[in-house]
C-alpha cells in the first residue's frame, strides 16, 4: 500500500513540473529547425509539381511553433481593443497569411545549406525565454533570436529578431501609423489585398 | 430614504465599475498579454520625410531597373567562392576604420582582435582574400563605425535621412560615414574615375549577397517606408548597444 502511496506521489510530481513535458525553448527550436531543414534537403520535392507539397509540410512545421495570434496582437499593441473578435480573428489569419506568402517561398527558393548554431538561451521568467541562434552563411553569419512564450504545454515563438530588428515592432511601427487615422478594417484591407495580389501573380 | 437608496446603489455602482476596470482589460487582451513589458518602438525624427520619401522611391528604382539586372548578370558569371574573396579583400582593407573605432569606443580588446584578424588574413589569407580568422570567434569582433562611436558618446541620431544611391542613414550615421570614408584606402585612389571603380566594383560585389534581403523586406512590408525606417533604426540602436 506505502509503495503504491510512493509511485502515485511520484506520477503527480511529474505531472505538475511542466518542464518535463514542455521541453526546453531551444530544444523545441532546434527540433522544428531540424524538421524544416531536413525536409528543405528531401530530393522528392524538387520537382515543380511537389514544391507545393513541401511547401504545405513547412507550413505545418511553422504552425506548430508559431503562435500567430499572440505575434499578431503584439504587432497591434495597445490598438488591438479596437479591434472586434471577427476584426481580431480575420486580422491573425491574414497576417499569417502575408508572413507565409512572403518568406516561405524565400526560404524554399534560397535554401543553401546554411547550418543554425545555437548560441544559448536566456530564460527571462518562468513562461519567457529567449533562444540566441546564428545562422552561418558563406558570406558571414546572421544573428537570430527567437522570443518564447511558455503556453499551456509547450513552448511558442512570439517574435524573430534579427540582427538587431524584431520582427513585431517594425510590423507595429508600420500599424501603429495606419492605426492612428484609419479603423481596424482598413488595416485588413490593406493586408488583404496585399494576400490577394500574392495569390493572383503565383498561380500566374 | 430616497437620498439613502440613492447613495448604496451609487456605492454599487462604483464597486461594479471597480471591478470590470480590474477585470475587462484582461479579459479582452487574453491572459499574459504584456505588451507593455515590450520596449517602445524606436523612433526618429523624420522632419525630411517628403524628401526622403522621394529618395526612397529614386532608390527603389535604381535597385529595380539597374542595381538587379546587373547584380544578377554579376552573380552569373562570377562564381560565388570569387564573390566571397572579392568580399574578404575589402573587408580586410577597411581594418582602420574598424579598429580606429574600436580605440575610439575604449574596446581594447576589440581593437586588438582587429589587428590580429588583419594580420592573419593578410598572410595566411593570402593579402586577404581568405579569410582564414573566420574559424576564431575571439578575432571576429563586432564591426564598429564612427557612426556608432558617436551613438556612444550619447549623440542621438539627429533625424532621419534617406541618401540617394545608399539608402537609409541618418544625421549622425551619415556624418558617420563621412569621417570614416578618410580612413578608407580606396578613398586615396588617383583619379575619381578610378575610385569610382573600384568603389562600384565594390558595391556590387556586397549587393550580390544581399539581393535578396532587400526584396523580401520589402515584399514583406505593408508601408515599405515605415518598415525600413524602423528597421535602420532598430539595427542601429543594437549595434551602439553592443
Amino acid at each position: 500500500m506505502r509503495n503504491y502511496s510512493v509511485i502515485f506521489l511520484l506520477c503527480l510530481i511529474l505531472l505538475c513540473s511542466n518542464e518535463v513535458f514542455a521541453g526546453k525553448p531551444t530544444d523545441i527550436v532546434k527540433e522544428n529547425i531540424d524538421k524544416g531543414v531536413a525536409v528543405l534537403r528531401d530530393k522528392q520535392y524538387n520537382t515543380p509539381e511537389q514544391k507545393k507539397v513541401q511547401r504545405d509540410k513547412m507550413w505545418a512545421i511553422i504552425r506548430d511553433i508559431f503562435d500567430f495570434t499572440e505575434i499578431s496582437k503584439r504587432a497591434v499593441a495597445q490598438n488591438w481593443q479596437t479591434f472586434n473578435s471577427t476584426e481580431q480573428k480575420e486580422f491573425s489569419e491574414l497576417f499569417a497569411e502575408l508572413l507565409k506568402n512572403t518568406y516561405l517561398d524565400k526560404i524554399q527558393g534560397q535554401f543553401n545549406d546554411e547550418q543554425v548554431t545555437y548560441v544559448g538561451e536566456d530564460i527571462m521568467t518562468d513562461t519567457k525565454a529567449v533562444v540566441r541562434t546564428k545562422i552561418n552563411r558563406k558570406n558571414g553569419d546572421v544573428v537570430v533570436d527567437y522570443s518564447m512564450m511558455k503556453q499551456k504545454e509547450s513552448w511558442k515563438i512570439y517574435d524573430i529578431n534579427v540582427e538587431g530588428v524584431s520582427l513585431i515592432k517594425n510590423y507595429r511601427s508600420q500599424f501603429t501609423k495606419i492605426l492612428l487615422n484609419g479603423t481596424p478594417k482598413q488595416l485588413i484591407d490593406q493586408i488583404k489585398s496585399k494576400v490577394i495580389q500574392y495569390d493572383s501573380t503565383s498561380k500566374k | 430614504m430616497i437620498a439613502q437608496v440613492k447613495s448604496s446603489n451609487i456605492k454599487y455602482l462604483l464597486l461594479s465599475l471597480l471591478l470590470i476596470s480590474l477585470f475587462i482589460p484582461q479579459d479582452i487582451l487574453g491572459e499574459d498579454f504584456d505588451y507593455k513589458d515590450e520596449p517602445e518602438i524606436a523612433l526618429i525624427n523624420d522632419p525630411l520625410i517628403s524628401i526622403n520619401k522621394v529618395i526612397f522611391q529614386f532608390n527603389d528604382k535604381v535597385y529595380l531597373w539597374v542595381l538587379k539586372p546587373v547584380t544578377k548578370g554579376y552573380k552569373f558569371i562570377v562564381p560565388e567562392i570569387i564573390r566571397v574573396s572579392v568580399k574578404n579583400f575589402f573587408h580586410n582593407l577597411l581594418m582602420p576604420v574598424r579598429f580606429l573605432n574600436c580605440v575610439l569606443q575604449g574596446k581594447a580588446l576589440s581593437a586588438e582582435a582587429e589587428f590580429a584578424r588583419f594580420i592573419v588574413n593578410i598572410t595566411m589569407g593570402i593579402g586577404g582574400f581568405g579569410d582564414p580568422a573566420k574559424k576564431y570567434a575571439k578575432l571576429n569582433p563586432d564591426s564598429e563605425d564612427f557612426g556608432q562611436t558617436l551613438g556612444l558618446y550619447g549623440i542621438g541620431n539627429g533625424f532621419y535621412l534617406v541618401l540617394p544611391f545608399l539608402g537609409p542613414s541618418s544625421l549622425r550615421d551619415s556624418f558617420g560615414y563621412a569621417f570614416d570614408s578618410f580612413l578608407d584606402p580606396t578613398g586615396y585612389a588617383k583619379t575619381l574615375s578610378e575610385w569610382s571603380i573600384v568603389y562600384s566594383f565594390r558595391k556590387l560585389n556586397d549587393i550580390s549577397f544581399y539581393m535578396e534581403d532587400y526584396e523580401i523586406m520589402r515584399e514583406a512590408a505593408i508601408s515599405p517606408y515605415e518598415a525600413f525606417r524602423d528597421a535602420y533604426i532598430q539595427y542601429r540602436n543594437k549595434k551602439i548597444s553592443k
